[in-house]
């Protein structure tokens, strides 16, 4: 069903840009303003064109269906062993929470260097990694609350990324409560995540 | 890093952020610029990015003069040169936005009211700011949008601690772009490899589905094209298969068929007026329908995660309230609310103004105007997030036609409202482009909107006054820049031909339906902005959408191949030399030929 509505969909859009590309003269002697110019080309190409447009409309909704149909088989077999094994959401905020939870200010400025290398391999590796289930996060999480629980996993990336560039800059003052806020915000966007699975 | 025994005796200090010297090195370099760039638009007739300049130039006044020659401790960190780049380039970003509109009206001969453009440029100023407040956490947060520009301002302001390695890569990127640049700027290279006219015996007079293959596939050799394709990688590849459909597949056929404009003559164009007649006849019209079909269908697929930006901006709000200053990262969403209201009531004033006191048409140009400026900012946040390529002229036009519609041609006001659209959608790119780096140094978003919100009326009024003046130094005090000038203001100068067009009837409205049809279906489809990327493919030439996918295509195999550390290492730092490399050359280039005259 995916090969076929990528198929459907590829074909109606082609067919369709094919005609709404088509320059169609208005006839010499009547009047050549923009509403005219629709009438004329809509009269000529428009049928094919809806054509197109159908298949294309067809199409991307085969498609949708495929994603949801095997992300519904994906959810299916995960179920009951996702979270145990850390590929589920919690575990993908808990392996994120094991690098994070031990970064401290307190031996700043000796481990500056070092700390700012984990934020780093943060902010490189495990960020992105979490980032790749995006599309399952939002099958399994919804829209509404895939959308609140990234405003606050955002809010500590940017606490994660505030306290490397404080060590960058020797503002000692400002690591401690840039990762404080990056360690609440990943807690915050956990409550989020557990809320919503145990609805 | 600092010598530790050194550094641990000194009491904690308080993290440079917003301070006076940001705020006021931003301000300077930003009214520099906008009047330089005021220039160079209406001389040239494109804009240059001024966050790059703006970031380079934080690091050697504040902290190179701050912290060494003035002993002001902390100065010049990186969270408060962003500050200083977040307002400069905020401030400059007007500069395009009226240069691309407002000279139009000088060159039609209208009589308007200098005050009631500059009003209208500054509402749409803070338009743009306002619009972003949900847009940031959809485009940054939600669809994580690669902003290629703010990932390159960030390794910049990132460099210090990045470590010698990336900076190397990042030095190694620059001296690559300002090779080309300068071999492309020189004529040692040309700037576009015509590839398919290389296979023609005579370019002139290629004719046909073949033709039109031939003399549509070419290649600009933009390191900020490819560094921009190679910082987007998979997420833009959409972008280059629309380049690709559009003029390997589309154009091929409609030439083939014949369905072209006929030539004054009759007959059906060849050569360059083929390529001309398939591209701003055909792809272009279409490519601004769909984008603004799949921005509106996109925001109808997005609505959940709409709702969800704004629970999470009203619930941040609700905790800064509750002294949570973790959460004050965010402005509420109440200013959303209000700065729409604003947007509302500045363009009713406009419009009652420019209308003289007709309420009805002044109420629809201000809905209207309201409802458009919200759409553009979604698209040119979309395609620049995307593809760093923003689609300002497009949007520009297609507000002003919108405007002649609703003010049965009243040219002064759709143009005065023009001017605001135009400045906004460039105030959305500008302060989306300056979030991300924020969003990758840890910035605080609230701090950079409130700071480019306080200068926001800046840049328009040194922008429209720039033009005045430029104007004003022809013969009698008027006709300064048009054609036959050493500033021709070309782009100025395409919108009064548009406006022109429409007034006599000559907008391509079934382009525009049929496009917007199209781009709402795309947006069925399960890939995030397909509509937008498939319109923008659409709207551009093909030789900058070929450079993007290439850099695309040879980031995703890298990153395969390598991993992705890889991508942080070596490609992110290139790319953004490369980005770097080819706006400060073309910049000083520019620069230098003004200078000679």
């Amino acid at each position: 069903m995916k090969h076929l509505g990528f198929l459907l969909f590829l074909g109606g859009l082609t067919v369709a840009s094919w005609y709404a590309s088509k320059v169609v003269p208005v006839p010499e002697g009547e009047p050549a303003g923009p509403v005219e110019r629709l009438v004329v080309w809509g009269k000529d190409a428009g049928g094919l064109f809806g054509v197109g447009l159908a298949a294309m409309v067809v199409g991307g909704l085969l498609a949708r269906r495929a994603r949801h149909a095997s992300a519904a088989v994906a959810k299916k077999a995960g179920e009951g062993k996702h979270e145990e094994d850390g590929v589920g959401v919690l575990g993908l905020l808990d392996h994120i929470d094991e690098k994070l939870a031990p970064m401290e200010a307190g031996a700043l400025p000796e481990g500056a260097q070092a700390l700012a290398d984990t934020l780093d391999e943060l902010l490189t590796d495990t960020v992105p990694d979490f980032l790749d289930h995006r599309e399952e996060l939002i099958e399994k999480l919804g829209l509404e609350t895939f959308a609140e629980l990234i405003g606050q996993f955002a809010s500590m990336e940017r606490g994660a990324a505030r306290a490397w560039s404080a060590i960058t800059d020797e503002a000692w003052g400002e690591v401690g409560p840039s990762l404080d806020k990056a360690k609440s915000s990943l807690a915050a966007a956990r409550d989020i995540a557990r809320a919503k699975l145990e609805a | 890093m600092a010598s530790a025994p050194a550094a641990a005796e000194a009491a904690p200090k308080p993290y440079r952020e917003v301070t006076f010297g940001a705020v006021f090195l931003g301000v300077i370099q930003g009214a520099i610029m906008t009047a330089a760039f005021v220039y160079i638009g209406l001389r040239l007739g494109f804009g240059l990015p001024g966050s790059t300049v703006a970031a380079i130039l934080g690091f050697a006044l504040l902290r190179g003069v701050g912290r060494n020659a003035l002993g002001i401790e902390g100065a010049g960190s990186i969270v408060e040169n962003n500050i200083n780049q977040t307002i400069a380039s905020g401030i400059n970003t007007a500069s395009a936005g009226v240069v691309f509109t407002f000279p139009a009206l000088l060159l039609l001969g209208e009589d308007f009211d200098v005050g009631t453009i500059i009003l209208s440029a500054i509402a749409g100023s803070f338009m743009g700011i306002v619009v972003i407040i949900p847009l940031r956490k959809q485009m940054i947060e939600i669809e994580r949008l690669k902003f290629p520009s703010g990932v390159a301002v960030a390794t910049i302001l990132k460099s210090p601690g990045a470590g010698a390695a990336k900076a190397i890569r990042l030095g190694i990127g620059f001296v690559i772009a300002v090779g080309i640049t300068l071999l492309t700027k020189f004529e040692v290279v040309p700037e576009t490899l015509t590839i398919g006219a290389w296979f023609l015996d005579d370019p002139e007079q290629a004719s046909g589905g073949l033709g039109i293959l031939a003399l549509g596939t070419s290649l600009s050799l933009s390191m900020a094209n490819l560094g921009a394709g190679l910082l987007s990688g998979k997420g833009g590849l959409p972008f280059a298969l629309g380049g690709a459909l559009a003029w390997w597949v589309i154009a091929p056929f409609v030439v083939g068929q014949g369905w072209l404009p006929a030539g004054p003559d009759g007959a059906l164009p060849s050569g360059e007026a083929l390529w001309g007649a398939v591209y701003g006849a055909m792809l272009r019209p279409v490519g601004i329908g769909v984008l603004i079909g799949g921005a509106l269908s996109g925001v109808v697929l997005s609505f959940p995660a709409l709702k969800g930006a704004i629970k999470s901006l009203r619930a941040a709000a609700k905790l800064a309230k509750q002294g949570d200053a973790a959460s004050a990262d965010e402005l509420p969403p109440k200013v959303l609310l209000f700065g729409l209201a604003g947007a509302f009531l500045a363009l009713f004033g406009v419009a009652i103004v420019g209308s003289d006191g007709a309420i009805s048409m002044a109420i629809s140009v201000a809905v209207a105007g309201t409802i458009w400026l919200a759409l553009a900012g979604l698209i040119v946040a979309q395609a620049t997030g995307a593809t760093d390529i923003s689609p300002l002229s497009g949007l520009a036009l297609i507000a002003v036609t919108l405007m002649l519609a609703l003010t049965a041609n009243n040219v002064v006001l759709a143009i005065t409202i023009g001017v605001a659209v135009c400045v906004a959608t460039n105030q959305c790119a500008d302060m989306m482009s300056d979030l991300k780096t924020g969003h990758l140094i840890g910035a605080v978003p609230r701090r950079q909107q409130l700071v480019q919100f306080g200068v926001a009326w800046i840049g328009p009024a040194i922008a429209v006054g720039t033009v005045l003046l430029l104007w004003s130094g022809g013969e009698g005090g008027a006709n300064g820049f048009g054609p036959g000038t050493s500033l021709p203001a070309p782009q100025a100068g395409a919108l009064q031909g548009m406006v022109e067009g429409v007034v006599s009837g000559d907008a391509p409205l079934d382009k525009y339906v049929s496009g917007a049809a199209i781009g709402g279906s795309l947006a069925l489809f399960p890939i995030s902005g397909l509509g937008v990327l498939v319109g923008l493919a659409m709207y551009l030439p093909f030789e900058i959408t070929l450079g993007y996918g290439i850099g695309c295509v040879v980031s995703m195999g890298l990153e395969k191949k390598k991993g992705r550390r890889f991508y942080g290492d070596y490609l992110v730092p290139i790319a953004a030399g490369f980005i770097v490399g080819e706006a400060l050359t073309s910049l000083t280039l520019t620069m230098i030929e003004l200078a000679g005259g």
